[in-house]
């Protein structure tokens, strides 16, 4: 006995491999618009505050910077520069905090039986990347408007190192994910963790002006990767003495797998409640 | 038609794991609507969650001809921040549904007025049920899982889910969970009774109702 298929009539998740997924997509599609709306919908604030969070730090470093008498290590602007560390790192600092806990938080979600884990993750990091997009985006034409000089050099390797940020962030978040719904305090502990990563990876500095044991030991922080290579590809004549990318891809694919993975071995054992 | 294969399930309880299904093996013909019957805990929920595949069985296999709702219940299975209007597009959807006709279907059956347009959070149980059994209800499903429904919303609702029901029979069928022998003598034609990590199906409910009343009056 097969399935009637009538007009208007739902699709299950069918056997075949394109049909799968076509629904697929069709359910991140809808989980991307439901999230949309839940962030920046509901509260009013919503996407305002994307924005103005990112640029309250830059002014403030900026400020401090001045204050100081530094000038930018790149670039002609000291707002410029942050911004080129912050933004980047913002991107990877929010699929962390919003992939970690989406699986332990959303299980209602998890009541479809067309929806799966890797969906609901899909989404949120689709949404996350694009939203930080638009915000770097956002960034460049307000410095610009103040007429603050960004002379981007590489516009399509700018578009790679946020590709491998998003990539990072991702995996962190997927298997951040996994161990949260075994382990709710983990949850905390991304916090922590990326309160050290924010300090470590060269958002306010250049790995050039440091001594260089400090240099060799926050090239172990793959984030501080990704914000070179974001320099790197923003600044003309910038190159980074540090910089290794596939370093940074590693981990971002590593991470990615080992989430994966741990989702697939175990998804019995997620329980409802 | 359901048919279960060798399942196998577990939880863990404190330092132990109590095995709710240990190697059930089943099938739910096409055409009948069954009755779960069962004590407090005996494991007619999570059999209704492995059915829909909203829950992995340890082993064994789950095999559906047909689609299968996800289980219909008082349990929230909405985003409660967020309008009935919107859990409805947004399970629209998801199963590939025609937006617009989905929540047209919904307004006319739920009957909740401007509540459509309120965050679920806001809800009453009885609307929340109403809602969730109105969407259900749009998604011509060949079998619909049901658990313990009919104990909310008021009199007036439940008489008009009984009458969908009764006019779904032909096309689709019921897999009811409740405790409720009136309800499951109504709605069923055949029973099953889950308990002490098995599954033991009736061809006729009476029987099922008289096995589980003899397991109720032993213990």
């Amino acid at each position: 006995m097969t399935a009637q298929m009538t007009i208007g009539a739902i699709r299950p998740r069918g056997p075949g491999l394109a049909q799968g997924a076509a629904t697929q997509a069709r359910v991140i599609g809808a989980l991307v618009l439901r999230e949309t709306q839940t962030r920046f919908g509901t509260a009013k604030l919503g996407f305002l505050w994307a924005i103005i969070e990112p640029f309250c730090h830059i002014l403030a470093f900026s400020q401090v910077a001045k204050m100081i008498h530094h000038s930018a290590p790149l670039g002609s602007s000291v707002e410029v520069f942050f911004a080129t560390g912050i933004v980047p790192f913002f991107l990877f600092r929010d699929l962390a905090f919003h992939l970690s806990p989406s699986l332990s938080a959303n299980r209602s979600l998890l009541y479809f039986p067309l929806v799966k884990n890797m969906d609901v993750l899909a989404a949120r990091a689709l949404l996350e990347i694009a939203t930080w997009a638009v915000v770097a985006v956002l960034a460049a034409a307000t410095f610009a408007c103040f007429g603050l000089e960004l002379g981007i050099s590489d516009p399509l390797n700018l578009m790679l190192a946020w590709g491998a940020m998003g990539l990072l962030g991702t995996g962190f978040g997927v298997t951040s994910a996994i161990i949260t719904m075994f382990a709710h305090s983990w949850d905390r502990l991304v916090h922590m963790f990326v309160r050290i990563l924010y300090v470590t990876s060269g958002v306010y500095f250049l790995p050039n002006h440091l001594p260089e044991a400090a240099r060799d030991f926050i090239w172990w922080f793959p984030t501080f990767h990704g914000v070179e290579w974001f320099r790197e590809a923003f600044f003309p004549g910038y190159h980074s003495m540090s910089l290794n990318r596939p370093y940074l891809l590693a981990w971002g694919v590593g991470l990615l797998l080992v989430g994966m993975l741990g989702e697939r071995l175990l998804r019995k054992r997620m329980e409802h409640e | 038609m359901i048919r279960l294969e060798g399942l196998h399930k577990s939880y863990a309880v404190g330092e132990q794991r109590k095995v709710v299904f240990d190697e059930v093996s089943a099938e739910l013909p096409r055409g009948r609507s069954v009755g779960l019957l069962g004590v407090n805990g005996a494991g007619k929920s999570t059999l209704l969650r492995l059915i829909a595949g909203t829950e992995l069985p340890d082993k064994g296999n789950v095999v559906r001809n047909g689609r299968v709702s996800w289980p219909l219940g008082f349990s929230g299975s909405f985003h409660g921040s967020t309008t009935g209007r919107s859990n409805v597009r947004f399970i629209a959807r998801i199963y590939g549904k025609d937006v617009d006709d989905t929540v047209a279907f919904v307004e006319d059956f739920a009957e909740l007025g401007p509540y459509l347009d309120m965050p679920v959070k806001t809800y009453s149980s009885g609307m929340r049920s109403r809602l969730a059994f109105a969407v259900s209800m749009s998604m011509e499903f060949d079998t619909y899982l049901v658990d313990e429904i009919t104990a909310v919303g008021d009199a007036r609702f439940q008489a008009r889910c009984s009458q969908v029901f009764r006019e779904r029979r032909g096309a689709a069928d019921l897999i009811m969970a409740s405790h409720n022998i009136t309800t499951i003598r109504e709605y069923c034609d055949m029973g099953a009774l889950v308990g002490s990590g098995g599954l033991t199906v009736f061809d006729r409910v009476d029987d099922a109702i008289k096995s589980y009343e003899e397991r109720l009056k032993a213990s």
